[in-house]
């Protein structure tokens, strides 16, 4: 009885399967992510870093992380407590002294957007649980210029470990509710 | 076409059909195929729309996807099982009809388990029966069944069909990488038919248990909840009766269609049509059995939820697809396969058609009516199939045919080896059996 | 631990629907379209069963608030092939709406009919859609979904006593509909409390629950009218 291989395909067809397959993974795990986030650009060049120098807390200017599950970006009379004249000669700081003398709103964008079946409570964690901002959101504080991205982006595992891991609830629907 | 067939002689006829090809043949295909465009194109749209472009509502959660559901994995108990129990009772009359029944068992399942993505409101998220099982749900224990039958079904179609694939490489001349691919190196050497008679045993052995408990758990998916005449402990044997007894009909209506098509009469003879009317007979007589222990155990105990359902099926608005179900599924084979009077073949045919209507009606007539009358009245279910969810079952059938179409196509639908080997040594081994079977006469005598 | 229920007494239920109405808006469940062509289909979490007895002369009628009852031992836990629901230590039966996959296996063997599907995607006239209820998500099309007990003012409590570091107060975590029911007929609490005022009221003799002889201890109670 002879033993017939099932496939005939020659050593250069498996090279180029092989191959495809390693350029379309590749290509999909790194390259498409970085055509697919949009970049952001903030409406002025916030310096987190200047601030942070000075020993100003996050929640100093981002006053409702603390108690509002949801506390979106800090408005205009936060910047305006400080920033009601130039304290220095920085442009930027100089366009946002200008912006303060109008009426509107800055409109900061946020790029820490919680997906729509996600809920996700500041107060929860911050206060609550105590957790240090840059746990999430990275070395935001350390940044002299907006980045156009999210420094760090979460998932869903990091949540689950550190719920495990810190033994706090972890139902499904304490965050998909 | 003319290709030279002489290395399948005598058995001619049953290779023609895969390498003719008449107009019938591209009609019916044209006919499926737009029937299943049709199919497609509302599946489209109950992606884009959801659930709501089908006639379901509160509180008919379920209708015509489920009941096609089970009226499917019903039938595929055709196959698989008869020619398994045949096999197994070495009954010499099968050898013609057992592919043709196996071929019935896997293309149906294939559709049976599609009536579930069907059916679900998001389909995109299906893997999730296996990335977060939950082994308490009657329906994962569902999907697990299937599953395992699909896959011995596929062995035990295949297994047979080496040998034959194996001719078709040697002797056909067509697609001859096709069939080399799949032939696995046959050769036909006596330790190859040993192994194979062994492997074609044991799967015949292990497909019976696996095809039993797919129904039985069909039927625990309902049985399992708490909802009047659905909360039955009859129901995992009646599903199982009523699989092989539609089995059986879908098996005879396609023999008979094979035979007409591809003029197979000498291979569908009429003992066959006889035997299979003969344990379609006995299905009908077990079915009714179950219906009426069913049936008589609920109005006696007279509880109240269950009567509400009970009359809605026996008077009410589902009265006519009940009685049309007895009709179909006990009256008419009753009458046509107890008597004589009847041509065998065109009565068991009618039999088998109207026993698969009933059977139809058997689960449409189990899922609607205890959604639509649910143990607190603030509604009454009022279900009407939309045209997506008609469109889908016409699709689902059309498809059904087209596959075992495909299928007589590229593979004989009866097995020639099989055939062959009847012919060349089963008389023999039967009348050598038959004689062991009997007392010996030199004993006999010696009894004096 | 608490093991949270509802008693809803029958005898002041005025049968007026606000906690239908409140419900429906605190928990984004979209109204019916106003063309009624999804006829058989709109749904709330809670709603009024109507009830006709069948003495004569004088035929009683009787509305049933009927909200999700948080069985104990609820059947449809049980029959959810993806653990898309299922039951929390305090007893809340819940949903969640990521991980179903719409199959409706739970709708069908809920005896209580207290499950819905999204037949569609949810939408509200303008300009409701701006009112919704940020602390709820809206439910995409395809998935089931029920009376959570609001489980988010549960959660939303808990958080605010954590900060303030003290124990949860009975009271302090309500549903929508018991808070805005203007004959005060519903109460909510912890069922293990014997001091909880929803205790106290389920263990009167007017006590009963919907469909108690099947057994999945239902942990809404009723109380039949009084003497």
């Amino acid at each position: 009885m002879t033993n017939r291989p099932l496939d005939n395909s020659t050593p250069a067809a498996r090279l180029a399967f092989v191959a495809a397959f390693g350029v379309t993974f590749v290509f999909g795990l790194f390259v498409w992510p970085l055509f697919s986030a949009e970049d952001v650009t903030q409406p002025l060049q916030f310096n987190h870093l200047a601030h942070a120098e000075y020993d100003i807390e996050c929640v100093d200017c981002h006053t409702r992380v603390l108690t509002a599950a949801d506390p979106g970006l800090p408005d205009n009379a936060v910047c305006f407590d400080c920033h009601e004249e130039a304290m220095g000669e920085s442009p930027a700081e100089l366009a946002l002294v200008e912006w303060l003398q109008g009426e509107a709103e800055i409109s900061w964008r946020p790029l820490y957007l919680q997906p729509a079946h996600v809920f996700f409570s500041h107060q929860r964690h911050a206060a609550v649980g105590a957790i240090e901002c840059s746990a999430c959101h990275g070395d935001f504080g350390q940044l002299e210029r907006p980045p156009e991205s999210a420094p760090h982006r979460l998932t869903m595992d990091e949540c689950t470990d550190c719920h495990a891991s810190t033994e706090v609830e972890d139902d499904c629907t304490s965050c998909h509710r | 076409m003319q290709s030279n067939l002489s290395a399948f002689a005598p058995d001619q006829a049953l290779v023609r059909p895969l390498v003719e090809t008449n107009r019938r043949f591209w009609i019916l295909v044209a006919v499926l195929c737009s029937l299943i465009a049709v199919g497609a194109a509302c599946y489209l749209l109950q992606l884009r729309n959801g659930l709501q472009v089908t006639g379901m509502n509160v509180p008919v959660y379920w209708g015509v996807y489920i009941t096609n559901f089970v009226f499917f994995i019903g039938i595929s108990h055709a196959g698989t099982l008869i020619s398994a129990i045949l096999r197994i009772c070495k009954a010499e009359w099968r050898r013609s009809i057992t592919r043709a029944a196996e071929v019935i068992t896997v293309m149906v399942l294939f559709f049976g388990a599609g009536s579930i993505i069907l059916d679900l409101g998001r389909p995109d998220r299906a893997l999730n029966v296996i990335l977060h099982s939950n082994f308490e749900s009657p329906l994962l224990w569902d999907v697990t069944s299937i599953t395992v039958y699909l896959t011995g079904s596929l062995i035990y179609l295949y297994l047979p069909l080496i040998p034959d694939i194996a001719a078709l490489r040697d002797g056909l001349g067509k697609r001859r990488w096709f069939y080399r691919a799949l032939a696995l190196g046959w050769t036909g050497s006596e330790r190859q038919h040993r192994l194979l008679d062994r492997a074609i045993s044991i799967m015949a052995i292990i497909i019976l248990p696996i095809a039993v408990s797919v129904h039985t758990v069909v039927s625990w998916v309902f049985a399992m909840t708490v909802q009047p005449m659905w909360h039955s402990a009859i129901f995992g044997p009646y599903f199982v009766v009523g699989a092989i007894f539609s089995g059986i009909g879908a098996l005879i209506v396609f023999m008979a269609i094979i035979r007409w098509a591809y003029g197979l009469e000498g291979y569908f003879k009429e003992v066959q049509f006889r035997n299979l009317g003969l344990l379609l007979l006995t299905m009908s007589m077990l079915w009714f059995y179950f219906t009426l222990s069913e049936f008589i155990t609920t109005y006696y105990g007279a509880e109240p939820d269950h009567m509400v359902i009970f009359w809605a099926k026996i008077s009410g608005p589902y009265a006519p697809m009940f009685w049309t179900m007895v009709v179909g599924c006990f009256v008419i084979p009753m009458i046509l396969l107890t008597s004589r009077r009847f041509p065998v073949v065109a009565s068991t045919v009618v039999a088998g058609v109207t026993v698969n209507i009933g059977m139809w009606i058997e689960r449409y007539t189990i899922v609607v009516p205890s959604l639509a009358r649910p143990r607190l009245p603030l509604e009454t279910g009022v279900y009407l199939p939309s045209f997506v969810e008609v469109a889908m079952t016409v699709a689902f059938f059309a498809g059904f045919f087209l596959l075992y179409l495909l299928f007589t196509r590229l593979f004989p639908i009866v097995a020639i080896w099989e055939i062959r080997e009847g012919r060349e040594g089963s008389v023999r081994e039967v009348s050598e059996r038959v004689a062991s079977y009997l007392p010996e006469v030199s004993d006999a005598h010696d009894a004096f | 631990m608490a093991r949270w229920g509802m008693a809803i007494d029958l005898d002041t239920c005025t049968g007026c629907q606000a906690c239908t109405i409140a419900c429906a808006i605190e928990n984004n469940v979209p109204p019916p379209d106003p063309d009624g062509s999804d006829d058989h289909r709109p749904f709330t979490w809670m709603r009024l069963l109507p009830w006709i007895g069948e003495e004569s002369p004088q035929a009683e009628g009787r509305m049933f608030p009927r909200p999700c009852m948080h069985c104990d031992d609820p059947p449809c836990t049980k029959v959810c092939p993806v653990d898309a629901t299922n039951i929390d230590g305090e007893g809340l039966v819940r949903q969640v709406y990521p991980r179903c996959i719409g199959c409706r296996y739970c709708t069908t063997a809920c005896p209580y009919t207290v499950r819905y599907f999204n037949w569609k995607t949810p939408s509200w006239p303008e300009p409701l859609e701006q009112s919704l209820n940020p602390d709820v998500s809206v439910r995409p099309a395809g998935v089931v979904e029920k009376c959570t007990f609001c489980h988010h003012r549960l959660q939303l409590a808990r958080d605010t006593a954590a900060v303030e570091r003290r124990e949860l107060r009975d009271g302090e975590y309500v549903p929508a509909c018991v808070e805005v029911c203007p004959s005060q007929a519903m109460f909510f609490g912890d069922l293990d409390d014997p001091d909880s005022e929803v205790a106290r009221r389920s263990h009167t003799t007017r006590a009963f629950r919907l469909l108690e002889e099947l057994g999945t201890k239902p942990k809404v109670i009723y109380l039949r009218k009084g003497e």
